[in-house]
């Protein structure tokens, strides 16, 4: 597969560069490969070295050694390194009473990963599927949500290790999964229909006081039920955006009042100068009071087949649109009703 | 929509608290078994209040100056109540509260030793304002003060948050009636709404009963507590959610008036009039 990703990012307004608190990684990638790793990060305004600790976690996650499977084992692991580091910090230097005791309290992200798998999907689990961590599995992409909720009901209380999506294993189709906690949110978009929105579903959802990722370590079982996953699979032109709750709140609701953010957010990033058109339509909607003013980052991936599969039977990879009978012929009939509200856990 | 304004470094809010330390606030709360005089026991809320408000502004690069914060106390004096450096400043933002406490104390507080029991810990404990109690209760005075401080904050700062006002007593004002001035103090604006003014009656009779954020003067025992309630603003939304949080019944009509209240319950009135919203 194909894989093109692009980062956009502006801090709150009224903020240094040097201050903005979200992270992402990679950032702008070209990648032919089986596999792409990619995820953005909010550190918490109110913590001290919240952009710190937003960084680790995408970080890792593209690393790989943040991943769904163990997930919260792993989280531990992160919190052990940042303990080691803040003491480390401390023995070099002099913090102020406050200082000290403001980063005690921890510092904390929203965040969510995403993963693209070239390959269909494996017929067992991974290997260290069985000792992973429960949480809540979210239900099977929203087709299947909208067509059978006893079935998406069932797959919601799934507390098994992952799985994939029955309709991916079955068909043997390139697949994406994610995670997430907090109010970052994965936006799916085929054929200019939105077809996942995940976690939140709803403009409503994002009320400012969600549950985030902490450095501080007694909070495992807590995470646990507040970590959500994800999976589903993708078609060449695909494109997937990971947000920031501000941006994302702002698409939900275009989306509410049947509009189509994402035509908005792909002609700012259709221009000779992606970045500053970004920049613009952020202040823009900043405003008009459609967007909170709180940091913003976008991460754009469009994915497609690989250049060998590209050659020979589609059009070259672009950031365009595909042309409408290239958008009907690969959006999937189930989908055409797809309700992103149906999809909540 | 009125308190709506996003507090920040650009558009900071105000918080202004007036500490009743007349001779009687040396006199314990009225909980029983309490020896703790009333005025040790609010200085020592607001100290930690400070501490509390100068962490949240923290972040690694140092203070974010999201407030701006006075204390007025009034008894044998009315004015400033900052001690230390901070002596004569009737506002200052948070940055100066986070460099310039009189003193740093050492004292203790039991936290938990993961294995279901507790154990004492060393903490230090900044001290911006000292216990007092003398004098009478010259409450107009404190109000008239306010005022004038606020008139000049808000008119300085016509987009903020409004400020919050915190009145703290235990007793009937000595110099007058303080309804004008108290009315005059909520009727100061930004063009976000409206001076908040919450009042925080304390107790000193063991028997008295405890009434907190009411929303009708329906129980009112006596026409000083119709006072402080008829003078007290209704609470924001935001305002009415942290004390739902807290456990307390709450309308679109509740008041920002405690009567009788124990320390624990001073704590928590410090904490729905002050808990951040909207910060960036």
């Amino acid at each position: 597969m194909q894989v093109v990703a692009k980062a956009y990012w502006l801090p709150k307004k009224g903020h240094e560069e040097a201050e903005y608190e979200d992270a992402f990684a990679p950032g702008d990638t070209l990648l032919d490969g089986d596999l792409f790793r990619c995820a953005i990060a909010d550190g918490a305004t109110e913590a001290s070295f919240s952009k710190q600790w937003a960084r680790a976690l995408v970080n890792a996650w593209q690393l790989g050694s943040l991943t769904k499977e163990r997930f919260v084992t792993q989280i531990c692991e992160l919190q052990d390194n940042w303990r080691r580091g803040i003491t480390e910090v401390r023995k070099h230097q002099k913090l102020s009473w406050y200082a000290q005791q403001k980063a005690d309290l921890g510092a904390f992200a929203a965040l969510v990963g995403f993963v693209l798998h070239h390959d269909p999907v494996p017929a067992a689990p991974p290997a260290d599927a069985e000792q992973g961590d429960d949480w809540a599995e979210q239900g099977p992409p929203a087709a299947q949500t909208a067509a059978d909720p006893e079935a998406a009901d069932a797959a919601a209380g799934d507390q098994a290790p992952a799985e994939p999506a029955p309709d991916a294993q079955q068909l043997g189709v390139p697949w994406w999964e994610a995670l997430a906690v907090g109010d970052c949110n994965l936006f799916q978009v085929r054929g200019g229909r939105l077809l996942t929105a995940f976690p939140l579903t709803a403009s409503e959802q994002f009320h400012g006081g969600p549950f985030l990722v902490s450095t501080r370590g007694t909070a495992g079982a807590d995470l646990s039920r507040h970590v959500r996953v994800v999976h589903g699979d993708w078609q060449p032109h695909d494109t997937f955006y990971l947000m920031t709750d501000a941006l994302a709140a702002w698409f939900l609701r275009a989306f509410e009042a049947a509009e189509q953010p994402w035509d908005v957010v792909e002609q700012a990033l259709g221009t000779e100068d992606p970045q500053e058109s970004f920049a613009a339509l952020v202040r823009g909607l900043r405003e008009q009071k459609l967007l909170h003013n709180d940091d913003v980052t976008l991460l754009a991936i469009r994915v497609d087949l690989s250049l060998a599969a590209v050659a020979t039977a589609t059009p070259p990879l672009a950031w365009e649109e595909p042309a409408a009978e290239d958008a009907g012929d690969a959006a999937p009939a189930e989908h055409t009703d797809t309700q992103v509200g149906d999809q909540e856990s | 929509m009125p308190y709506a304004a996003e507090i920040s470094r650009a558009n900071p809010s105000c918080f202004l608290f007036l500490i009743d330390q007349s001779a009687s606030m040396e006199d314990p709360f009225g909980t029983e078994g309490n020896t703790k005089a009333k005025a040790e026991g609010v200085a020592d809320a607001i100290n930690r209040l400070l501490q509390d408000l100068v962490i949240k502004c923290a972040k690694s690069e140092g203070i974010r100056d999201y407030y701006h914060i006075g204390i007025i106390g009034y008894g044998g004096d009315v004015g400033p109540a900052f001690c230390g450096a901070l002596t004569g400043q009737e506002i200052v933002p948070v940055s100066k509260i986070a460099e310039g406490p009189a003193r740093v104390e050492e004292r203790t507080k039991k936290v938990d030793d993961g294995a279901g029991g507790f154990v004492e810990q060393d903490v230090k404990f900044p001290i911006w304002v000292d216990s007092v109690a003398n004098g009478g209760t010259p409450m107009c005075e404190a109000m008239q003060q306010a005022g004038q401080i606020l008139e000049k904050w808000t008119a300085e700062h016509p987009k903020a948050f409004p400020p919050v006002v915190i009145h703290i007593t235990d007793g009937e004002s000595t110099d007058g009636d303080p309804q004008d001035a108290m009315e005059h103090l909520k009727e100061l604006k930004t063009k976000d709404g409206n001076v908040l003014l919450f009042n925080v009656h304390l107790s000193d009779n063991p028997n008295a009963e405890s009434m907190s954020f009411p929303d009708s003067p329906n129980q009112l025992p006596d026409q000083y507590a119709q006072l402080l309630f008829d003078t007290s603003s209704v609470l924001t939304p935001f305002m009415r959610k942290v004390a739902t949080e807290m456990g307390f019944q709450v309308s679109d009509r509740t008041r920002g008036f405690v009567l009788n209240a124990d320390l624990p319950l001073v704590v928590q009135a410090l904490e729905i009039g002050t808990r951040p919203s909207n910060l960036r």
